[in-house]
């Protein structure tokens, strides 16, 4: 009998072994070849010169000091965290209110959330396009309502600020539905008893809002805030065609002035603005974890 | 939530969701409208509803739709292609991972299982410029510049991440005792993931699926770096492309941003289900 268990027994375990290099390879693999490989490479490029005759040497941290030295890098990353910081904030706020409101018995609930998610599905270049047609207060559907403040000549498109403004409020209609859900999902887990004792103790809707709901959803928004920070960063197809990065450069994100620099062709500086942009977003997300995030699950 | 509403809450919630319904619906609204007009009738300030204050006219969905018809399906073709086979590359790779991650316990060197999830995970935080411009140079030199192919494979790696991410918890939820008698039974590890496993996961594949679809089907930066003409260029170049010299078509932009954005309207339909019975909530605390 053991003699029999103890070989079979071996068998299974290598087996074993073989099928869970099986389900894990092809998925490291793909991300290997795909992602890994090219972001080295990357990195080859940003210290080489690279140009349409191909490789033209190493200038190690010539790219780098080429674009760091240039105003234009500053003004787009300064501009990317702009985005980062009021959209997501925006979108914080707009998608949890209303996953409060949802929580709701209300009529017609099924409706709303399918109607609140459809704007995260639309590509984020008809959504830009949408955006232009609604906010021209000339010709748009608010064109009325607008003619009575005087405001059917607001320059959009020809105002920095303005412009940016746009931007935000696009990425905002887009995105508030993925708070919004996700958010929902924490809400619909809370546990019923601390609310059950605050409301015999009296308390009001806003003080078990404050006191309750906000803290208890903490861990979620910490989570939802930092997916949503890490997509804005790569923001692009909104400024594409909204603005096309005007006026002048001012609502160009970094990811853009990679794109228009590479249509020059200059593939080495491509990648040092990658890789500048890629270092920002690490910096930015490890404070944001080190700081926002620990103290959150240190509090609980 | 367990307070009692008085009739003036509840009034105001109902307008607040009205308000914010509008937000969603009016420019949606106006896209459909405007699809109809006229480029008269856009320019003439702003006109609601056809047959009342302006004639409703197919024109523009005929030059699309017949007119450009070659040029018009190409990229609709491309877009259909892409997005499935990636999807489904990108779930069956994605799953395969996901169940070894929920299943076996892995060990190189200081290396386990959660740091290889949050290893794939991690990877979303890479800008796509960051790696598409090495992989344009790869794929010219393989030869899969420009072709449905790169596009597939490249959109499945970038969304891999997520599948990893939403599967492993699913599988994590999905008892292993069923498979452990199956394999006492005779079967192989194999064997019992697509006999047993995959059947019970088939709602979180299903989500999945429908969520990689999606963001495969709206991508653009990757697939203005990776395409080049007809024969691989999705819908979002052709939408962003609409901004021409003698300035944007508002009449015709709308008829191609409907197209596009009709299938996965009824796909928020469905995946609004799955979202509501519970598929993100533990996927958001893990």
């Amino acid at each position: 009998m053991s003699q029999h268990v103890t070989p079979k027994k071996g068998g299974f375990s290598s087996s074993e072994t073989r099928s869970k290099i099986f389900f894990l390879a092809p998925a490291l693999f793909l991300v290997f070849v795909l992602s890994i490989f090219p972001t080295i490479a990357s990195l080859f490029l940003a210290i080489s010169r690279y140009g349409p005759a191909g490789f033209g040497g190493f200038v190690w941290f010539g790219n780098f000091i080429d674009v760091l030295s240039d105003r234009h890098i500053w003004e787009t990353l300064g501009t990317t965290l702009i985005y980062v910081f009021f959209g997501v904030s925006l979108q914080y706020l707009l998608g949890f209110g209303l996953a409060l409101l949802l929580t709701q018995k209300l009529r017609f609930r099924r409706f709303f959330r399918v109607l609140f998610l459809i704007p995260m599905m639309i590509t984020p270049v008809a959504v830009a396009y949408i955006m232009r047609m609604v906010f021209d207060f000339r010709i748009g559907p608010l064109a009325p309502i607008m003619g009575i403040f005087g405001l059917q000549d607001v320059p959009w498109l020809g105002n920095g600020t303005l412009a940016k403004i746009l931007i935000i409020l696009g990425d905002t209609w887009q995105w508030t539905p993925f708070i919004l859900i996700v958010m929902l999902a924490g809400l619909e887990t809370l546990p019923h008893e601390p609310y059950e004792a605050a409301v015999v103790d009296g308390a009001t809707p806003w003080e078990l809002f404050w006191h309750i709901t906000f803290p208890m959803m903490l861990p979620v928004s910490s989570t939802v805030i930092l997916i949503r920070m890490v997509e804005a960063f790569k923001i692009v197809d909104m400024p594409i065609v909204l603005t096309g990065g005007g006026p002048g450069v001012a609502t160009e994100s970094t990811t853009l002035f990679a794109y228009s620099t590479w249509r020059s062709f200059n593939l080495g500086q491509v990648s040092a603005i990658g890789y500048i942009l890629l270092f920002t977003v690490t910096l930015v997300t490890t404070l944001y974890v080190n700081t926002v995030r620990r103290r959150i699950a240190g509090g609980m | 939530m367990l307070e009692r509403r008085s009739p003036i809450k509840t009034f105001f919630s109902y307008f607040a969701l009205f308000l914010w319904s509008m937000v969603v619906l009016v420019p949606l609204l106006w896209t459909l409208t405007t699809a109809f007009k006229n480029p008269i009738d856009v320019y003439r300030g702003p006109k609601y509803i056809p047959g009342i204050d302006f004639q409703g006219t197919f024109d523009n969905w005929k030059y699309f739709l017949v007119d450009q018809w070659q040029f018009f399906s190409a990229q609709y073709f491309n877009s259909i292609t892409v997005a499935i086979f990636s999807s489904l590359l990108c779930i069956t790779i994605g799953s395969l991972a996901a169940y070894g991650l929920a299943r076996f316990s892995y060990q190189f060197g200081k290396i386990e299982n959660k740091d290889i999830a949050f290893w794939f995970i991690s990877q979303k935080i890479l800008p796509p410029v960051v790696v598409v411009i090495p992989l344009y140079v790869m794929f010219q030199w393989l030869h899969i510049h420009d072709t449905k192919f790169g596009l597939v494979i490249a959109y499945a790696a970038f969304n891999l991440p997520f599948a990893v991410w939403l599967m492993r918890d699913y599988f994590l939820g999905i008892p292993a005792e069923l498979e452990e008698s199956a394999l006492i039974d005779g079967c192989s590890r194999i064997e019992a993931f697509i006999r047993i496993t995959l059947p019970l996961s088939a709602p979180g594949l299903v989500a999945t699926f429908l969520f990689v679809l999606v963001f495969a089907w709206n991508e653009y930066i990757v697939a203005l770096f990776l395409t080049q003409t007809l024969a691989s260029q999705t819908m979002p170049i052709l939408v962003a492309g609409q901004n021409a010299q003698r300035g944007p078509q508002w009449w015709g932009i709308s008829v191609l941003t409907l197209v596009t954005i009709a299938p996965v309207t009824v796909i928020a339909v469905i995946l609004e289900r799955y979202i509501s019975k519970g598929l993100l909530v533990g996927a958001v605390k893990g």
